[in-house]
Order: C-alpha cells, then structure tokens, then sequence
C-alpha cells in the first residue's frame, strides 16, 4: 500500500504477516535499516517490506520508536565498553520491557535486525538482569533451558576450573 | 579435680567408625557467621511417597531441573546476540550463564573463566554463593575462593553426640545456656581428623575458624542484674608446619540493670551458662573461680578504675601459683594457656565485658616439654598468625572487639 502524498512524511511498512503499520518516517528512521533502505530508494510512497518481524512485534517496536523518536542517534561512542558493562534501564523502558520471553526475545530479535541499536541495548541488559545473582540451575529455570550436561561432564568442568575443589 | 576429669574421660569409648559429613567449618549449623555465605540452600525437592515408590520401581531418576514443554526462547538468539547479552555481565555472572547448558558453554566459550583467580574475593563469592546452592554438598571457602569437595569436608567420627564425646574431639564449645540440656548445642569442634587434615594441608585451615554471636536475654531470665548480654565468640585455629595451635576468644558483654547490685553471685550465675574452659578436660566449673578472681581479686578489681586481666595462672605444673591466683589447676597435661580480660567502663567503673583467650597447642609436637614453658603456645600462635597474613589483615576477617 502506497503513503498518500498528504502524508508525506510518513511511511508505511509491512510486516511479516502481510499488516501495514503507517508511521512517521522520523519514528521509523530510528531504525538504522528502514532509515538506509528510504535514502537508497527514495521515499516514493511504497510500503517497505519487514519480512522479519510481525505486527505484533513491530507495534511493540515502533511504540518504542515513538517514545524515543527525539533521542539523539547512537553515537560511537556508545559501543564502548562503559555502555556494555551499565545495566541500568531507563523507567520507561523498563516497563516497556515488561512483557511475556517470547515477545522481549522478539523484541531483541527484531531490534537487531532492524539496527535499532538503543532498542536492542535495552532488551539485552533486561536479559542480563534476569541472570543476575542467579546460580546455573535457577537461570536454567528461568528460561527454561534443559541442562543438556551429564554428571560426567560436569564433573570434568569442576575439574578444569579454578572455582571447585577437585580432590 | 582431675583425678575427677581423668576418671571421667575414661569412661567414654570411642563410637564406632562411620562417615559423616560436616560442615565445613566443624561448625553447627546457621550460627557462624564467618562460613554464613551460602548457606540458604535451596529446599531439596521433596518427592511425593508415590513418585518415590515409582522411582524405587522403575529406576527412575529424578532430574534435578524439571522438563518442561516450554519452549527456551534464549537459544533462539543467534550467538552474537548471546554474546551481547554477555557483555551487560560481570564476570562471575557471566560465568554461571555459560555453565547453564551446553550451547552457551561453547558459544561463550571457556575464556572469562581464565580471569576467576584474578577476582576479588567478594567477586568470587558472587560466583561462589549461586554455584554453591545449585551444589549443596560443595562448601565455600572465601579466602580460597573455591568450593570445597565434599571429600575435603567429610570426616570420619566427627559430629559430637548427646551429652558426652568421643575422644577424638580436642576442642568444643557448647552453646550458651545449653550445657545441661540432655542433647547439648555444640557450636564448634575440633577432632583429631581435623586436626591431621589441617596438618598435612588436605583441609584449609579456614574451614574451621569460625565467628559468632548469640543474644541471651532468654537463657539469662534468671540473672536479673544482668539484661542485653551478647556472647561472641571466635575460632581461630592456626597451623605452624607441623603444628595445630587452636586459638580462641569468647566474650561476653552485658549492660548491669541500674537498681541492681553487680555483685559476685550474679557473676557466678552468669558464667555458669557458659562453655569456658581451657582444654577439653576442663570446664566452666573448674575455671569459675579463676573467672571470678579475675573479676574480684586480681588488678583492676571493680575498686579499681583500670580495666584488669589475669593470665594463665596454674597451668605449669611445677609452678601452679605462677602468676596467677591459683585456683585453676589439673594435671591433664594439656599445652594450654589462656587469659581472662575484663575491660571496665570508665565513667561508671562497672564491668562492661570479659573476655577469655584460649591457646593450646595440637598436634605434631605437643608433648614436647618446651610446649608446656609459659608464653611457647602464644608465640607459636602469634608466628603462625604472622605467617598467615591473610588472617591478620585480610578484608573482613579481623574479629574486631570493641572496648
């Protein structure tokens, strides 16, 4: 579906389930993908595809998009590894955040795809907050991981590192 | 007396051999506060009586984490997502997200493990506490930053039992107003298999210092002169090559009630709820008089406005009124010394607390005549503290008494 020329500074995209979610294209240029792919071809009205993400992924994305539509872009400065090692996550973010594993892991999922470098730094450290103070077992309950190692091979881990006894 | 104490040790049989596991710091449960970290352990999973039937049944092994159908929506991540995720971890945290399945152990690879010895102490024991509660019968050991085995900290015979000992043991203490009961606390212990772990370094030594403290307004209901007294206690144990020296403080601080006399029956009624002795063939009975000496008799008696202290005074046999009052002796022949402090309040010139400082030398040489020459025990204590500096001024392990 083609952008009326009365809403010019929109963009229409559509997503994997074949929705057609119409934005602002400042909102939509948070994504450093969509924001590339309207300079190289040109905002002639017609909708992009997002053949990765679903609607319901993408409403959630956009929210967000939305909410930090005025935020200055990420600067190189930001991939440092002061950036990395902070898990604190803005209140509205963390809310935002507040979802069921399915959709936060889409929500990273999409983030990436998508070059949303803010959105994906988000649902990473919310994900690093869920492992926190956690022991192996607990962040395996957590995510539902099936510890796949045998006594066996637990044993031998406990042999070869420093923090077990081995006697 | 100790014709009594000698007649009375005889008495006891050694229990037969069995294994039993304790805990690492020889140490009952909950009450040291020095090996407290890790010890909320997660409740083991109690079976029904039908799935345990079923199990005996059919072989069935319970899994420890259970399966679900749920789906793990984390493994849907590509690895260089997991590895961003990585990135917001600290090192010990990143440690127990590789350890979790074997997918992200080979994803995220083995490398942050190489830094663990590298870690501080505290920061290991971020990782060393969750590890230790997915491995209960792991213990932590935090000046060595690991996890001990349980072959380290399963010995034979250990665990005292009902009123009386075996004979392995070689220090204990009982806990407060607890002595008489038909089935006795025992706070520490200190047996032979310590003993000769520690010496041939199967054992770390600070496995069995341990430090605590007990709030007694219930247990001294009946010493009305005295209300908020604490007792504290330390363990410290060192080894000196071949050579076990057990070091220990107990103390016992209380506020006087303002309209009540502090007087010398409130003593007496206040000491005999404790476990003071200088050796296991002594007791709280055996030593009250030198307690109360020291209280009453010695420098800086309750006249004196100086805080006073007698040491060790009938330990040498052929000097049993050394230095001290005298009323202390038996012939054990324990290498032993000890020393009674009472620091007073200045202001009120009323005694505030009292401590007594236990050293006796075990293990290796302890026969040695030289063992039993005054000041040896404390300067082989003082050596082997020195050597083990760790001990003297490592972060958080100074038992730090307040006067």
């Amino acid at each position: 579906m083609a952008a009326t020329s009365a809403d010019a500074k929109k963009v229409t995209l559509t997503t994997s389930d074949n929705a057609d979610l119409t934005v602002e294209r400042e909102v939509a240029e948070r994504s450093i993908l969509i924001k590339n792919l309207l300079e190289d071809i040109g905002d002639n009205g017609d909708a992009i595809p997002i053949p990765n993400v679903n609607e319901a992924v993408m409403k959630k994305v956009l929210e967000w998009c939305e909410q930090h539509r005025k935020d200055p872009p990420a600067s190189q400065d930001d991939d440092a590894d002061s950036r990395k090692k902070s898990t604190d996550i803005d209140e509205w973010d963390q809310k935002f955040m507040q979802v069921d594993q399915e959709m936060l892991f889409e929500i990273i999922l999409a983030a990436n795809y998508l070059d949303i470098k803010a959105l994906l730094d988000v649902g990473c450290k919310t994900v690093a907050n869920m492992i926190k103070g956690k022991s192996p077992d607990e962040i395996r309950k957590t995510f539902n991981i099936q510890n796949d190692f045998t006594p066996e091979e637990e044993d031998q881990i406990r042999r070869e590192n420093e923090w077990a006894e081995d006697r | 007396m100790a014709l009594e104490s000698r007649s009375r040790l005889s008495t006891h049989q050694y229990y037969p051999s069995k294994d039993l596991t304790v805990l690492p710091c020889a140490h009952a449960l909950a009450y040291c506060t020095e090996h407290s970290a890790g010890r909320i352990e997660p409740k083991k999973p109690t079976n029904s009586i039908i799935h345990t039937v079923l199990a005996g049944l059919c072989g069935f092994r319970f899994s420890k984490v259970a399966t679900t159908n749920q789906t793990c929506h984390l493994r849907s991540l590509p690895i260089e997502l997991i590895g961003e995720i990585a990135l917001h971890l600290t090192l010990p945290e990143r440690i127990a997200f590789t350890l979790t399945c074997k997918a992200l152990y080979s994803a995220l690879g083995t490398s942050p493990f190489s830094g663990y010895k590298r870690l501080s102490e505290e920061e290991c024991l971020k990782l060393l506490i969750p590890l230790q509660r997915d491995n209960p019968e792991y213990r932590i050991c935090s000046p060595c930053k690991i996890l001990h085995s349980r072959n380290t900290i399963a010995i034979p015979s250990s665990e005292p039992e009902g009123k009386t000992f075996p004979l392995t043991l070689k220090v204990y203490l009982i806990a407060p107003g607890r002595r008489r009961d038909p089935d006795p606390l025992f706070l520490y212990w200190v047996t032979d298999e310590h003993i000769r772990r520690i010496i041939s370094r199967e054992l770390c030594i600070w496995t069995l210092r341990c430090f605590g403290t007990f709030s007694l307004s219930e247990e001294l209901a009946s010493v009305p002169e005295l209300h908020d007294t604490t007792f504290r206690y330390m363990m410290a144990p060192n080894r000196n090559r071949h050579n076990f020296v057990f070091y220990g403080i107990h103390e016992f601080s209380f506020t006087k009630a303002p309209h009540l006399r502090w007087s010398e029956s409130g003593a007496r009624g206040l000491l005999k709820n404790f476990d003071i002795r200088c050796c296991v063939h002594c007791s709280t009975e055996l030593m009250m008089d030198e307690l109360v000496c020291a209280l009453y008799h010695g420098r800086g008696s309750p006249d004196s406005a100086q805080g006073g202290s007698t040491e060790g005074c009938a330990r040498v046999q052929n000097d049993p009124f050394g230095d001290g009052c005298g009323h202390h002796f038996h012939d054990c022949e324990c290498a032993t010394e000890y020393k009674i402090e009472r620091p007073m309040d200045r202001r009120e010139g009323e005694v505030v607390l009292m401590r007594v400082f236990v050293w006796q030398w075990l293990g290796g040489n302890r026969d040695d005549a030289q063992s039993r020459k005054r000041g040896m025990v404390r300067r082989l204590h003082e050596s082997a503290a020195w050597d083990d500096i760790g001990f003297i001024s490592g972060p958080g392990h100074v038992f730090h008494i307040s006067d």
